[in-house]
């Protein structure tokens, strides 16, 4: 093997060094293009439907939750005994024949 | 050292640092798009919180309202049952079947009350075929006291047909210009608005319905 055959080989070294700095920074800048389309892409919509999805199911538990709390408040009135009624009722009548 | 092997070290330290430079390019892409994937979540949840947020309180509001009409639903059915049992309570009263109450004395209080109001010499009432009688039998006595109150001679004249009503009287003038409606469900229709929150005050204060 000559001088001249190593230097020959160095530079096929050298510029296996500058493709794989190039292979790096392509795969760097693919990396980063793909991290843009994350977080602007088309994937964008489908995690807020999700979210979206998410807080309806939150809401709608909070809300039967309301409506049961109401729910038990109409069985209260409506269960209201005979002899308040009956009360409320002859009240009414005073009221009407006070003359 | 040998020019073969010297060659052979240098390729084999190049290989390496090739090697290292695709693998920590590799490891960078990778930390980005984890970073990205975590960011995204956090700059969605925020971008779209409003939007959540009006998700969220249209259907809890919702659910506020659709609660709180059933409760004044609920109080309205109940109110309703408390002046249909004040109803009933009258028809007895005004047969005659309520001890508590003398329905004689009270239908000659509701004829006065309307003969002041109108101030005529001469009336027509109206009442239902029983009252319409009761009236009739006892016009004489009736004239005479209505006649103490008012100050002057009032002549009462029964309507040529009976009301349809549960008591009470309606009277008017003979030309009918002026007209007093003095039934029992007509006292009532007019009281219903304040007697309303009575009863709610009555059925429902305290109760925390």
């Amino acid at each position: 093997m000559s001088v001249e055959s190593i230097i020959a080989s160095e530079e096929r070294l050298v510029k296996l060094l500058e493709d794989a700095k190039k292979r790096a920074e392509k795969i760097i800048a693919d990396a980063e293009r793909r991290s843009s389309e994350l977080k602007m892409g088309a994937r964008r919509r489908e995690v807020v439907r999700k979210l979206l999805e998410k807080e309806e199911a939150k809401a709608k538990s909070e809300a039967k939750k309301i409506l049961d709390k109401y729910n038990r408040e109409v069985t209260k009135v409506k269960s209201t005994s005979n002899s308040l009624l009956r009360k409320a009722a002859d009240a009414v009548v005073e009221e009407v024949l006070k003359v | 050292m040998s020019l073969e092997s010297l060659e052979l070290r240098i390729i084999d330290r190049v290989s390496k640092q090739v090697e290292e430079i695709i693998s920590k390019a590799e490891e960078k892409a990778k930390s980005i798009i984890e970073e990205a994937r975590s960011g995204r979540k956090k700059i969605i949840e925020s971008d779209i919180e409003p939007e959540l947020r009006v998700a969220r309180r249209k259907i809890v509001g919702r659910a506020g309202l659709e609660g709180k009409r059933a409760i004044l639903l609920s109080k309205e059915d109940v109110t309703s049952r408390v002046f249909q049992m004040a109803t009933e309570r009258m028809k007895k009263i005004a047969a005659g079947k309520d001890k508590q109450y003398n329905y004689e004395k009270i239908l000659k209080a509701l004829l006065k009350e309307a003969a002041l109001r109108l101030q005529e010499k001469e009336i027509v009432v109206a009442a239902n075929k029983r009252d319409s009688d009761y009236i009739q039998r006892n016009i004489a006595t009736l004239r005479k006291a209505l006649s103490k109150d008012l100050g002057f001679e009032v002549k009462i004249k029964l309507a040529d047909k009976p009301a349809d009503c549960i008591g009470g009287v309606i009277v008017y003038d003979k030309s009918k210009n002026k007209t007093f409606y003095n039934t029992l469900e007509g006292r009532l229709e007019g009281l219903k608005e304040t007697l309303r929150s009575k009863v709610t005050q009555t059925l429902f204060v305290g109760e925390n319905v």
